[in-house]
């Protein structure tokens, strides 16, 4: 072994064993070189499973396992050298990210697990946590497979592991590693990214809007769902968690509704129109997608009907005189548009007409109509409005 | 300006299935500052869908605040370009309704009350009988009125207490709106007539006056959870007092929005 690779440098010492990062001179590349003591109790297990688990699985975002070296007293893997931060360091330096942000790197976690899952025999990583991924150029990669297993057969009493708080509760009660231990501590690290807090196991999982309020209800749920102290009543797939998450994702870019209030009213923007939402409640019985909905599309088609039919220029007569007083017309956005007597708008937005105030006179009464021609029939509609100019 | 803390009350009288009242808190931190919209809305219940048209207001402000309102800010417009887009909103939620009434052959209406925050400014808007209270600590604090309560709004009501005006069945095209400075340290309450009716000014005054008292001369440390105590706080206080609106006048719906300005 000595005459191929190199220790350049320790990378981590955990209690089954050392990393290190190496270099072949062979192929003159580094590898990272992972040290299981076989000695202590279970590490033969933990190695075995390793190997097992790494030798089946090919995928971007999961190491390559190229080489395995025996010892006396260990086993070393030489494996593919990832480069980034890991989540946990991540959450340590900056805290809670953006609710937006875990999404997107929950949904990337979900993909590896849902490609583990998937695998013949179907393989659970067991020891899901932030220490576990890697984020490199914004790609999640998911690291230390020592707990991995395949999904029939394995249990607690075969020297499987945990970490305190990611690890499933049935787990310290022996019950079968699955899916679902998985999906428990999937939750726990998307409860770690949105709050940067480390789920607390005598705690237990409390919902992340009392940490951090601004978090939408739906991912709170996704959190307290995945991490439902009964397995039965946790998501069934993580493909199950990927389309919640990936529903909300869509909300975030094209809102439809948080918080109580439709969310189509947020159209959040990137950059400048970008705004973060302290609390938003709206509160109401009114039912706008019954008579108030139906009546709103009416009158769309009716402006829309009114408006391919062509307006003329609104008159405004004074007192007895007729006058023809140039206006500002504006569409439903507010924005000015062009506007000549006899002008026809080819808008489905609804118009909306400005006269000046300076216009008007205190003291008097003005008439203001509004004249509409359908060009196809000539139909002839009109609409007057009184003003009392105070 | 610094929005401390908000709360919201929003109850169906005892035996009325359906809350006619409605209201909205919409708080958002833009990089021009923060900004808040609240509206109460009460439906007058002896006419048709006045559910509809209370939630139609409320929603139709809402939206103007996420879409217009947002950009005049971003644009640092004058107040009186904000002044006229109020009014154009009232104009157009008014036609709206007109139009609702003329298609369902049927009269509906609501009361609107509400309040923008803008940078060191509000603007308030206003039509029907529901108040916007401002609730301020006294210099000089007379004997037992620590606190000094008074009206922003007034009733468009007769001196036999009918409705005169409202969003709406009334056919108005004006609204009351106005424009005021914003004053640090300052409790706004919005609310419909079965809330304050059933308190009194003095008593809402009694109970979230106290609100206003921040920690001197200590720096204040704004977290998450206590900006989320600072609301659940809010919250019950509103809740007494609409428990105890209930309790006076059961028939009325209830709903009040309060905002609290705190220290620049």
């Amino acid at each position: 072994m000595d005459d191929r690779y190199r220790v350049i440098r320790k990378l981590a010492e955990g209690g089954s064993g050392e990393t290190y990062l190496i270099w072949d001179r062979r192929l003159a590349q580094n590898w990272v070189m992972k040290r299981i003591r076989t000695g202590r109790e279970g590490g033969e297990e933990a190695v075995r499973r390793e190997m097992t688990a790494l030798q089946q699985v090919r995928r971007e975002g999961i190491p390559v396992l190229a080489d395995v070296y025996y010892e006396r007293d260990a086993v070393c893997l030489i494996m593919e050298y990832m480069t980034g931060v890991s989540l946990e360091e991540l959450l340590d330096r900056e805290g809670a990210m953006k609710e937006a942000d875990a999404i997107r790197y929950a949904l990337q976690i979900a993909e590896l697990l849902e490609f583990l899952h998937g695998l013949p025999g179907g393989l659970v990583h067991g020891d899901l946590k932030p220490a576990n991924l890697l984020l490199s150029q914004g790609r999640m990669a998911l690291l230390d497979f020592g707990g991995a297993v395949f999904q029939y057969g394995a249990s607690a009493a075969e020297g499987y592991f945990y970490t305190p708080g990611y690890g499933a509760p049935e787990l310290e009660k022996g019950g079968q590693v699955t899916v679902l231990s998985d999906i428990y501590a999937f939750g726990a690290t998307l409860f770690s990214l949105v709050t940067g807090d480390r789920p607390d196991s005598d705690r237990g999982m409390y919902p992340v809007r009392e940490q951090n309020p601004s978090l939408s209800a739906a991912l709170e749920q996704i959190v307290l769902r995945c991490t439902n102290e009964n397995p039965r009543e946790r998501y069934a797939s993580v493909g199950e968690v990927k389309t919640k998450l990936t529903a909300l994702l869509l909300q975030h870019k094209n809102p439809g509704r948080l918080g109580g209030i439709r969310k189509r009213l947020l159209p959040e923007k990137e950059g400048k129109h970008r705004f973060q939402t302290v609390r938003c409640v709206l509160l109401t019985e009114g039912n706008f997608r019954g008579k108030g909905g139906t009546f709103l599309r009416c009158v769309l088609l009716l402006l829309t009907g009114i408006c391919l039919g062509g307006f003329a220029a609104p008159k405004a007569a004074h007192a007895a005189q007729m006058q023809i007083l140039p206006v500002s017309v504006r569409n439903g956005a507010g924005e000015k548009l062009l506007v000549d007597f006899d002008a026809v708008y080819y808008t489905k937005e609804n118009p909306i007409f400005e006269l000046p105030l300076h216009y008007f006179e205190p003291g008097r009464q003005y008439r203001v109509t509004i004249r509409q021609e359908e060009q196809e029939n000539g139909t002839v509609r009109e609409r007057s409005f009184v003003i009392c100019a105070g | 300006m610094r929005i401390q803390t908000t709360g919201v009350y929003w109850s169906a009288a005892a035996g009325h299935g359906r809350n006619q009242d409605s209201l909205s808190l919409q708080h958002i931190c833009l990089r021009k500052g923060e900004c808040l919209l609240a509206a109460v809305c009460d439906g007058i219940g002896s006419l048709t869908a006045s559910q509809e048209a209370s939630g139609f207001v409320v929603h139709c402000l809402t939206d103007w605040f996420y879409h217009e309102g947002k950009n005049l800010i971003l644009q640092n417009s004058s107040r009186e370009l904000f002044l006229l887009a109020l009014q154009r909103r009232f104009c157009h939620i008014q036609e709206t309704l007109r139009q609702f009434q003329i298609t369902q052959n049927s009269e509906t209406g609501t009361t609107l009350s509400a309040l923008l925050l803008i940078g060191n400014r509000y603007y308030l808007i206003h039509i029907g009988d529901s108040r916007i209270y401002r609730i301020r600590k006294r210099k000089i604090p007379i004997y037992r009125q620590k606190y000094h309560i008074c009206r922003l709004t007034e009733d468009d009501k007769d001196q036999e207490g009918r409705l005169l005006k409202c969003v709406g069945v009334s056919g108005e095209d004006r609204a009351t709106i106005e424009t005021g400075r914003l004053l640090p340290q300052t409790c706004f309450l919005l609310c419909t007539d079965g809330f304050y009716r059933g308190n009194g000014k003095e008593r809402i005054g009694q109970v979230l006056g106290p609100l206003l008292e921040m920690p001197k001369g200590e720096k204040r440390i704004r977290t998450a959870q206590a900006a989320t105590t600072e609301h659940n706080i809010f919250d019950r206080r509103l809740e007494l007092l609409g428990e105890q609106a209930m309790a006076a006048a059961s028939k009325d719906h209830m709903a009040a929005v309060g905002i609290i300005v705190g220290a620049r």
